[in-house]
């Protein structure tokens, strides 16, 4: 019992994503609500399932303050995998019979509420002072260059490509400021090999979908966004078999969404991933087998991951130089892919998006969880 | 903008588990201990099931080589914290132990200039604030 086609996002509300100081993160979820509701024609009183990315804040997921009362309201914690699986749990609770119409939600104030990543204490990580996601991904970027070859050029080139999307994209956090590889070079290091311009920077905003069956999403909108197929990960597996720090386990979330969806990888016109660091683009590229293990470097470097390249990849800047709104960044940007909405930045033609998010155990123990969905217009 | 510096926390600050209370105490004495699966002789790092289903009443904390090789690192150049802004630059790595898992560490006694993957280490006890050792590990002497 295949769910290809049978569900679609029916709506999509994004805030202004960046600094916002003078606002309470509820409010930031309201306004998300509001604006996915009006972009799918809906009112409040039609949610009736509700999955929202808990986490940081305790305020953000108010019912009551938001005016809705869902048959679930239910909070996921999947760090960077949550934008995907709360779609996979809006999908299941659809089919379950608890829901039609279910919103699914991130939002928080990660800046300006300086929440800080970064605390789990099973495997003592801090005792070390393995303190920050960064060191976890530097940790992966480093073994990667020395098992790959991997160099600072190729990162500094993901840096790069992704600037240039981000200058084709006023809403991105670094519109207007292109950078250069010299750029790139004279950045400090932050954690080595990593230097400022191979990281995200915490951003505030909330994203809001609304997730319902295809036939009520082409009733209510004429551009609804089908899922095609899901995919889920964990990279534990990888902790014993030690590969966990030169890949990610993409190939079971591969399988299953490319299964689902009975799509190849050349299928795919436009890939959204995350990338709170360089090195997740190259993992990632070669996770999902747009290039072979290793080769993802000089793939970027050959310039493939731009517009006219094999597969245009993080095409608003993704949250390196567009803005992190953890997994729910590359989700709105798949989404807009799909709808023809990305301006300068749209992929001519594209009808098939694949986009993922990975993350979880505040960042320290690596990403444990992964996430990929394959939606089309 | 502040952040509030977080504790640079000694292991039982972290996280209390008498599972590990073994393990803390052979460092306290300068002895490495792997968790190993009594029924087939696997070795984890940290405690952790073992993946064969073997009973968990047979895991044991066992003496370790405190032999392995540089598996990956990074080093801190800005804090991640201001708990740490005294520390940097200093290294966070992941040891291969030779009986098999990957451990977090840092590696003493060498530039972090110096750190190359694939680098023979050793097991070493240091006090690295009062009342708090850790095992590191320096260039293997051997």
């Amino acid at each position: 019992m295949s769910i290809k086609d049978k569900y679609a996002i029916a709506g999509l509300g994004v805030t202004k994503q960046g600094k916002l100081p003078d606002v309470t993160t509820r409010e930031v979820a309201r306004e998300a609500m509001e604006l996915a509701l009006a972009d799918a024609n809906l009112k409040r009183a039609d949610i009736d399932g509700f999955i929202y990315q808990s986490g940081l804040e305790s305020d953000t997921y108010d019912c009551r303050y938001l005016g809705i009362s869902p048959m679930n309201f239910w909070s996921m914690q999947a760090g960077g995998a949550t934008a995907g699986a709360t779609v996979m749990a809006a999908i299941g609770a659809i089919e379950a019979g608890v829901a039609t119409t279910v919103l699914c939600m991130g939002a928080s104030r990660l800046r300006s509420a300086n929440l800080r990543l970064g605390a789990v204490a099973y495997g003592y990580a801090q005792t070390w002072g393995l303190v920050s996601p960064i060191a976890n991904h530097a940790l992966n970027a480093t073994r990667h260059m020395a098992v790959f070859g991997t160099t600072h050029e190729q990162l500094g080139g993901v840096a790069v490509t992704q600037r240039e999307y981000a200058c084709m994209r006023p809403e991105a956090m670094e519109y207007g400021k292109p950078i250069t590889l010299d750029d790139y070079f004279a950045s400090p290091w932050i954690a080595h090999p990593f230097r400022l311009l191979d990281c995200t920077r915490d951003t505030d905003g909330g994203v809001a979908l609304i997730v319902t069956s295809a036939e009520r999403a082409r009733a209510l909108t004429d551009k609804p966004v089908y899922i095609m197929g899901v995919g889920a990960g964990c990279n534990i597996q990888r902790w014993h078999d030690k590969t966990v720090y030169q890949g990610l386990d993409c190939s079971r979330p591969r399988e299953s969404a490319f299964r689902t969806a009975g799509i190849t990888t050349d299928e795919v016109d436009v890939f959204e991933c995350y990338d709170a660091f360089t090195i997740n683009v190259i993992m990632q590229l070669e996770g999902y087998g747009f290039c072979g293990e290793g080769e993802g470097g000089p793939f970027v470097e050959a310039g493939e991951t731009k517009l006219g390249g094999k597969i245009p990849t993080n095409t608003a800047g993704g949250q390196l130089s567009g803005w992190y709104a953890q997994g729910f960044t590359p989700l709105t940007e798949g989404i807009r892919q799909m709808r023809g909405d990305c301006g300068d930045a749209q992929v001519e033609g594209a009808e098939i998006a694949l986009v993922t998010g990975h993350g979880g155990n505040a960042g320290v123990h690596n990403t444990w969880n992964h996430s990929c969905l394959v939606l089309r217009r | 903008m502040t952040t509030t510096p977080r504790p640079k926390p000694g292991p039982d600050e972290l996280f209390t588990d008498p599972r590990d209370d073994e393990f803390w105490e052979g460092v306290r004495r300068g002895e490495l201990l792997l968790f190993q699966c009594g029924a087939c002789g696997t070795c984890y790092w940290p405690a952790t099931s073992c993946l064969d289903d073997c009973p968990m009443e047979g895991m044991r904390w066992v003496p370790a080589s405190g032999k392995g090789v540089l598996h990956t690192f990074t080093v801190y150049y800005r804090a991640p914290n201001p708990g740490w802004k005294d520390d940097v630059p200093y290294n966070v790595a992941v040891v291969e132990l030779d009986e098999g898992p990957l451990m977090f560490s840092n590696v003493v006694g060498v530039e972090n200039e110096a750190l190359e993957v694939g680098m023979r280490l050793e097991a070493v006890f240091n006090e690295v604030r009062p009342g708090v050792t850790l095992p590191q590990f320096a260039p293997a002497s051997s």
